[in-house]
């Protein structure tokens, strides 16, 4: 099983399409670093954990484009075409998306890691700011809800027609982008829009920073995109064992 | 089965299949998210909201969604192994072409069903303002081109690759790049980078680079279209022999590069905009002010040997050609006794067609150099004092290329002409200080003239041309030029005759708003606070202008405002959300005093507009009242320095040291709004509550009348009688 997860990463990671993607994200990131994260986010410094959160909402479509173009890499003709070879061995269905799935979160979790390790370089260089344990908390709830989601759905996506994989793409990017959110109030998959606003509405301390406080009802919203995206992979696996045993 | 036959096939199977009826479909319906959320636009006009907006949009949404329908279509005889069984009987280029076709059709029926659907909303929405022709092209020529762009793109990326997840990344990164560059105008393929539309002036000039940008895209897809062709893969070869194989047709090649150099050609000598070197900036950060300054590296300096005494022009503006002929004559002194090498300068876009000195013809040198769209010539003048230089000269505009953004700069069009400086006349960069200019300017009838300085007299009429001919006289060496279907309007307000020109269009909404009332009050205010404005032989000209100018602007004796704050809705101040109409017009007009009247030595945040902002409140309480100047004044000023106080390094002044150099011209940038246009007037204000208001307005006065030729933070002070700290506010 690890020697597939390390063939499976190798695949991902060296891809050309990957690379490419990698490069465009980190451009990207610093683009954000340069010229939003200085600001501060509302009048937060640059370097609080609302600044922080901010800027990887910012950068967080492209990290759910890479997931979901691995996605895509699990139901293209390729490996449909090599999957029943695959199945012939001991390893279930449900074993084999495990597997992919591992991989791609490792992919991703890499990315995030060349993300995360440029923004720390940023900060130690503009400000000689070193107390990255703080950033845990944003990293944690900007990044990992919404990949769980649309790690879900991209799988589901592909088992109804790997076409809808790519629309789902167009579809993260452009609302991704936006600094709107479809769903009222804080419930939108993407938090630009959350972190942006929020904290306007928090009272500053005596140094004048705002608290990191988040609401709860954001809090319950983060847990139910991770759990509907775990939902959906579950589904994903259950309804693959179907059709695998129908046949 | 020939081509139709196999288009004709593909079709019918797009129109029973669901997924490409729910494409459709959903599709027709994208422009609805521009209609609420008003995305991708810059400026505010009921025309950008209810047709820009909308189909700028749609062309985004609907550009992703048939491109990745295209792709998906393309591998489906992949996907489904069947190539062997269809390439046995029909070519698979033709296939590939009809494949294509096929989604175009497609898409050029969701573009019409997505036109017709909007088309009762547009005209009920717009009333007087719609006009058929700019809607025909929002639909046809910004939406449906980008549609079909992408379609034949993604086409010949998957046939070049055939595979979908290259294809459509290579197609993601072409997206990103149109929906994130907008500083150059044919980057936007899918959207254009048309920032607005006027309601009134017309929108030539974005039109005429839409459909330039649509030119080059139009070459550069359909290239990688037939490029995708000849690489489609024959008897299951690989791309090298297919490519020999497809290529063997002569001109299908020969297409191709005439494609690729069309595309190429059409986008480096595209027409509209020039070459002009980047300007060289100097970025000042200044941590003790909390702004950061960009200034100019001035590389021109003006031959102090030679002195410009008059210039006489003769100029002929064709609209419908979007052209300009002109003769100008130009009476210089050299005081050198020397000859002497002077630059001339011209619009880029123009041609010198003879230049003559002393009534002989002398030749001038291109200096190959192009800086801020003026493009240099040198010329040897004689030794004589008296010089006469005569130029013939004429051409299209090429607009700054640093304008692309957004497209509101010298424009000849049918429906409006702005011309400023050297898109007007050519001048020598020499001394200027007493420089008068005249002459006329014929025009096509129903376009009325308006220019700095004395009123424009129509001197001649012709009726078979169906022109006119203006006059304009003006003590500078530059001139600026408006022109639109102008109704003028005199009002006679603090002692000076005003001539205020609105777009006929506009007249119910001026009747409306009363805009002339508030023109006169705040004349009449202005001139008893201050004193009055040195116009006692000119008009002050007040003159509505396209929204695309982005804001008002002064200009010697002319005040432009866009058009967009006389919509009743806007210009009231019932209006909630921003400026109101009442306060740009107001604040445009007190700019006569401060900024053009009284010129200022710009330092830190002291510029023409905290005094302009002051006293435009102060216009604003004798009008409205005290409740409602405390919201547009004391309030909103409070408001801004509460920005700038909460703001990390307002707090944190010691990250100034620790922030790279290059990093803090854009934290500080972020200021200058607030410092320049809230805390200096709020300043101001304390100022004036330490001194009392009576005597504040006297030294107001004092200041307007004494200190015109340069207005400076320490001579404010020194007459106030206070120091910096005393009416600090930090």
């Amino acid at each position: 099983m690890n020697k597939i997860v390390f063939y499976e990463i190798k695949r991902l990671l060296l891809s050309k399409i990957y690379l490419a993607l990698l490069f465009l994200t980190l451009v990207f990131s610093y683009y954000v670093l340069r010229n939003q994260t200085i600001l501060g986010t509302a009048y937060t410094a640059p370097f609080s954990r609302w600044s922080y959160a901010s800027f990887l909402s910012s950068v967080v479509p492209f990290l759910i484009v890479s997931i979901i173009f691995f996605c895509t890499y699990v139901f293209s003709i390729q490996e449909l075409s090599v999957r029943t070879i695959t199945l012939s061995t001991p390893l279930s269905i449900t074993a084999y998306y495990v597997t992919k799935g591992i991989a791609i979160w490792l992919a991703f979790s890499f990315t995030s890691i060349l993300v995360i390790g440029l923004s720390f370089a940023f900060y130690a260089y503009g400000f000689k700011f070193y107390d990255y344990a703080n950033f845990l908390q944003p990293i944690l709830l900007v990044l990992i809800p919404p990949a769980l989601f649309f790690f879900g759905l991209g799988m589901l996506a592909g088992l109804i027609n790997s076409g809808w994989q790519y629309v789902l793409i167009v579809l993260a990017f452009i609302f991704g982008n936006l600094s709107y959110s479809p769903i009222p109030g804080y419930g939108g998959v993407f938090s630009q829009a959350f972190f942006e606003n929020y904290p306007y509405k928090l009272i500053a301390d005596a140094s004048g920073e705002v608290p990191f406080s988040l609401p709860a009802s954001f809090l319950i919203t983060r847990l139910v995109w991770s759990v509907i995206g775990i939902v959906l992979f579950i589904l994903v696996c259950y309804i693959s064992n179907k059709k695998s045993n129908r046949n | 089965m020939n081509l139709y036959t196999l288009t004709l096939n593909e079709c019918k199977k797009l129109a029973s299949s669901r997924i490409s009826i729910f494409l459709v479909l959903l599709s027709a319906t994208t422009p609805l998210v521009g209609l609420y959320l008003r995305l991708l636009i810059m400026a505010q006009s009921i025309t950008t909201f209810t047709i820009l907006s909308p189909v700028k949009t749609g062309a985004l949404l609907c550009t992703a969604f048939f491109a990745v329908f295209t792709i998906y279509e393309m591998d489906r005889v992949f996907r489904n192994n069947v190539v062997s069984i269809i390439e046995p009987k029909i070519s698979m280029l033709q296939f590939n072409i009809a494949e294509t076709l096929a989604i175009i059709i497609a898409a050029i029926v969701t573009v019409i069903l997505a036109a017709f659907a909007f088309l009762p909303y547009t005209i009920f929405k717009l009333g007087d303002l719609f006009e058929p022709g700019l809607y025909v092209f929002s639909y046809f020529g910004i939406m449906l081109p980008g549609i079909v762009f992408g379609i034949l793109l993604s086409s010949g990326f998957y046939m070049i690759t055939r595979r979908m997840d290259i294809s459509f990344f290579l197609f993601g990164a072409l997206f990103f790049l149109s929906s994130s560059d907008t500083s150059h105008y044919l980057a936007a393929w899918v959207q254009t980078n048309i920032p607005a539309y006027s309601d009134s002036f017309g929108n030539a000039l974005a039109m005429r680079t839409a459909l330039w940008n649509r030119l080059v895209w139009f070459c550069a897809s359909t290239a990688m279209f037939l490029l995708g062709i000849l690489s489609t893969r024959r008897y299951e070869k690989s791309i090298s022999q297919s490519l020999k194989i497809n290529a063997k047709i002569i001109y299908r090649p020969a297409l191709l590069l005439i494609l690729i150099v069309s595309a190429a050609g059409s986008a480096i000598y595209e027409p509209y905009f020039d070459n002009s070197e980047r300007v060289e900036y100097t970025a000042i950060a200044d941590a003790d002010s909390n702004m950061a300054a960009v200034q100019m590296i001035v590389t021109k300096e003006t031959n102090k040997h030679v002195v410009l005494k008059q210039t006489l022009a003769d100029i002929t503006i064709i609209p419908k050609a979007a052209e300009i002929n002109g003769k100008a004559i130009y009476s210089l002194e050299n005081i050198s006794n020397q000859p002497q090498e002077v630059e001339l300068s011209l619009q880029p876009g123009y041609k010198i067609f003879s230049l003559k000195i002393n009534g002989t013809l002398a030749p001038f040198i291109d200096m190959q150099t192009t800086i801020m769209n003026e493009k240099y010539f040198q010329v040897k003048l004689p030794a004589n004092k008296e010089i006469k230089v005569e130029i013939d000269y004429g051409g299209k505009i090429q607009e700054n290329r640093e304008q692309q953004l957004a497209l509101g700069a010298n424009q000849i069009s049918e429906e409006c002409v702005f011309l400023s400086g050297r898109a007007l006349l050519p001048g020598f960069s020499v001394n200027t200080k007493t420089a008068h200019i005249s002459g006329k300017i014929t025009l096509p009838a129903y376009l009325t003239l308006i220019t700095e300085g004395d009123v424009n007299e129509r001197v001649a009429e012709n009726a078979e041309k169906g022109t006119n001919t203006w006059s304009f006289n003006y003590h500078n060496s530059r001139i600026s030029l408006i022109a639109a279907r102008y109704w003028k309007e005199k009002i006679f307000a603090g002692g000076i005759e005003v001539e205020f020109y609105y777009h006929l269009r506009h007249a119910n909404n001026i009747k409306e708003t009363k805009a002339s009332e508030i023109i006169k009050e705040s004349i009449d205010f202005y001139t008893d606070l201050l004193g009055n404005l040195d116009y006692s032989n000119l008009p002050l000209k007040i003159v509505d202008t396209s929204v695309l100018l982005m804001g008002g602007f002064a200009s010697g004796n002319i005040c432009c405002v866009g058009e967009g704050i006389f919509e009743p809705a806007v210009f009231d101040i019932k209006f909630e959300e921003g400026t109101t109409g009442i306060e740009v017009l107001a604040h445009e007009i007190c700019h006569q005093w401060w900024g053009v009247g009284t010129h200022f030595n710009n330092s830190g945040a002291w510029t023409s507009e905290g005094l302009t902002v002051y006293t435009t409140a102060k216009f604003i309480q004798h009008k409205y009242g005290e409740k409602y100047a405390q919201k547009i004044g004391l309030d909103s000023w409070k408001g801004g320095m509460e920005i700038l106080r909460r703001s990390f390094y307002y707090r944190h002044p010691e990250y100034m040291q620790v922030v790279p150099e290059e990093y803090l011209f854009n934290v500080l940038m972020e200021n200058n709004g607030i410092v320049i246009y809230q805390q200096m007037p709020l300043q101001i204000m304390k100022a004036e509550q330490i001194l009392g208001e009576e005597k504040f307005q006297g030294i107001l006065a004092k200041l307007y009348r004494r200190y015109k030729n340069g207005l400076s933070y320490s001579d404010f002070l020194f007459q106030c009688g206070l120091t910096e700290e005393e009416i600090s506010v930090e």
